[in-house]
This record gives C-alpha cells, sequence and structure tokens, in this order.
C-alpha cells in the first residue's frame, strides 16, 4: 500500500541508507549549534541555572519541613533528577517532535511528505536540541551525589524487571506477569531500587 | 523607526498580556480554589485595594526588568541563554519558586534588596496583610521608578547607536 509521503521504503530495506541520512542531518544541526560557541555556552549555562534554581529551592523547601508525605530532601532531589534526566533524553533525541504541532501549523510538514524519505525520520532530524545536556550532566551528577548519600543502589534484577516490563507493556501484553516497575509506592522504596537508611 | 512612542507601545502591549492573564488565569483559579478550599481572603476591603495597588506595580515593575532584559538585545546577539540565565534567577529570587521566608536568612536579606521580589513575593504578602504593606508598597514604587527611568535611559543610548549603525 501507497501513503502519501515517502514512508514506502521504511520496509523496502533501505532503512540504513534513510538512517544514515538522518545521522547526518542531525550532525549539521549539531556542528550548525557549535558555530555560535558563546550562544551555544550560554544556553547550557541557562539550563543549569533553571534546574540549580529548582534544586535550590527544593532543598529550602526541606529546611523549614524535614519530611512530606515520608520522603526526606535528598530522596526527593534524587527522584527529581531521575526524572529530568529521562526527560532531557527525550528532548534531545526528539526535539523535532516538540515542534511537531508547530512545524504543521506552518505547512513545513507538507514540504517533509513531499520528499522520498521517510517522514518520522525527517521529523527526528529537523532538530536537536543540546542545551538540556547542561542539565542532564548536572543532574547525572545529583543523582549520583545522593545515590551515594542516601546509600541507593540499583540491583540488577531490578534493572532487568524494568526492561521486561517496558518490553511487555510495548507488545500489549499488561496483566500477564504483571511487573512492579513503580515500586509499589509502598513506604521509602524508591524506583527499581532499593535503599538502607543512610 | 515607526511614529509613536516605542515605550509606550511596548507598556501597552504588556498591561494588555497581564489583563488577559489576570483575568483568564489567576481570576479563575482562585475562584474554583476558593470554592474547593478554605482559602485565606483579605479580611477588609481596603486590604483588597491595597493588593490590588500591589498587583499593579508588580506588573510595571516585571516590565521594567524584561524591558531591561530585552533591550540588551540591542548589544548582545545571543538572548536566548540570557533570557532562560534570567528565568532562573528571577524565579528564585521573586519568590515564585518558593517564598522567601523559607529560604536561609542571609538569602532572604539579600532578596529583599533586590528588585525581583516586588514582582512576586510583595503582592502576595500585600494579600495576606503580612508585615508592614505601606512599605512593601513604598518598595515596589521606588523599583519601578528606577526601572521606567532606567529602561527608557538605556533606550535612549541603544537608539542613538542603532541610529550611527543605520546612517
Amino acid at each position: 500500500m501507497r501513503r502519501i509521503g515517502g514512508d514506502r521504503r521504511l520496509f523496502g530495506g533501505d532503512v540504513f541508507e534513510e538512517l544514515a541520512i538522518c545521522r547526518r542531518l542531525l550532525g549539521a544541526k549539531v556542528r550548525g549549534q557549535l558555530q555560535y560557541r558563546v550562544s551555544f555556552g550560554l544556553q547550557i549555562v541557562g539550563n543549569v541555572a533553571i534546574h540549580g534554581a529548582e534544586l535550590i529551592a527544593l532543598l529550602a523547601l526541606f529546611r523549614t519541613f524535614n519530611t512530606l508525605g515520608g520522603w526526606s530532601g535528598g530522596e526527593v532531589a534524587f527522584l527529581y533528577a531521575l526524572a529530568y534526566i529521562s526527560f532531557a533524553i527525550a528532548h534531545i533525541m526528539a526535539t523535532g517532535y516538540g515542534q511537531f504541532g508547530r512545524m504543521i501549523l506552518r505547512g513545513d510538514f507538507d514540504r517533509v511528505l513531499t520528499r522520498p524519505i521517510n517522514p518520522f525520520l525527517q521529523v527526528l532530524a529537523s532538530d536537536l536540541n543540546l542545551r538540556h545536556l547542561g542539565g542532564m550532566l548536572q543532574l547525572i551528577a545529583a543523582v549520583a551525589a545522593q545515590a551515594r548519600l542516601l546509600d541507593v543502589t540499583i540491583e540488577e534484577p531490578a534493572i532487568e524487571d524494568i526492561v521486561r516490563g517496558i518490553y511487555e507493556d510495548g507488545l500489549g501484553d499488561r496483566g500477564a506477569d504483571s511487573t512492579d516497575y513503580t515500586g509499589g509506592r509502598t513506604g521509602h522504596s524508591l524506583s527499581g531500587a532499593s535503599q538502607t537508611p543512610g | 523607526m515607526k511614529p509613536f512612542n516605542y515605550y509606550g507601545y511596548w507598556v501597552a502591549r504588556d498591561v494588555g498580556r497581564a489583563g488577559a492573564q489576570i483575568l483568564m488565569r489567576g481570576a479563575p483559579t482562585l475562584f474554583i480554589g476558593a470554592l474547593l478550599y478554605d482559602v485565606a481572603m483579605p479580611d477588609r476591603p481596603g486590604n483588597w485595594l491595597l493588593f490590588g495597588t500591589s498587583v499593579i506595580l508588580a506588573i510595571g515593575v516585571s516590565f521594567g526588568l524584561r524591558f531591561l532584559l530585552n533591550i540588551s538585545a540591542f548589544w548582545l546577539i545571543y538572548v536566548i541563554g540570557i533570557g532562560s540565565l534570567s528565568a532562573a534567577v528571577i524565579n528564585l529570587l521573586s519568590g515564585m519558586l518558593l517564598p522567601l521566608t523559607f529560604f536561609p536568612g542571609w538569602f532572604e536579606t539579600t532578596a529583599n534588596l533586590l528588585p525581583f521580589r516586588a514582582v512576586i513575593m510583595s503582592p502576595i504578602q500585600a494579600y495576606l496583610g503580612q508585615g508592614n504593606v505601606a512599605l512593601l508598597l513604598l518598595g515596589q514604587a521606588v523599583w519601578l521608578v528606577i526601572l521606567i527611568f532606567g529602561g527608557l535611559g538605556v533606550l535612549g543610548v541603544a537608539t542613538r547607536c542603532v541610529v550611527v549603525q543605520g546612517g
């Protein structure tokens, strides 16, 4: 079946060629951003500052209230940072899809559809926002520091469970052997992690 | 250069923006919140008046700050980074993320000396009737005057630069 747009080749065997094009387009985007060094640096610094401000406010809050709903400031900071890291990965990898709505509104998606390359990859390659790298590195450091302070250990079987859970969810095989990768929200147990009071 | 007052143009735009935000986002949220929860209200009509005055001053100060920030684009070509950097500073020092009273004493003292608290913290304290409201309003008014004159002054310098470049 042929659809409007170029996705006829997606299953036709040229996926690797299209991925290579996608990679080259993204590479050009990255080089383009790195050309304006001051701008790039300031964007990174700005991103770090925003998350720094939020972390400071969070810790200041826990100065007054030692715990909120049984969670300590360090634990909330750990979860905040962990949540942001996945958010940042999504933001960096799929910047194009962050602006997809605007792209359709402006009529730019029409241009994408006329090209003989898979539209999904084209939109994906249309932009790459590296400024979230700043906040991401900062919060990876925060997660590492908190994990040390809180004595959090991420067990390997836990990771396996998470992966299996996502995999089974993806297959639409819910219900069967439902893996509880939310940690059950009981007490202090963190997602896929066990901890002892440190 | 278009034949209108540049500063007045941006003031008018921003007052319209702020008014729409109050009517469409602020007031309904407050109303629904007041229906669902036990919300603390200013106890006397006079306090509502003080709160209203404080909000108007806050809009002015907020505009003054953002005008100075945006006008830096005349000299700096990279405004995006400055924008997020200043958003972080304003969020933290205005009491937007967390009321300033939760922070350590030295932080609160520093924030009280800066104009940012006039944007969020002062109207909230006027609403709650905390502290000396007259002093709060005076502080906001002083910052408003400083920022207006600062903005106009910088704008004067900026337009002269543009004329030199364009000529």
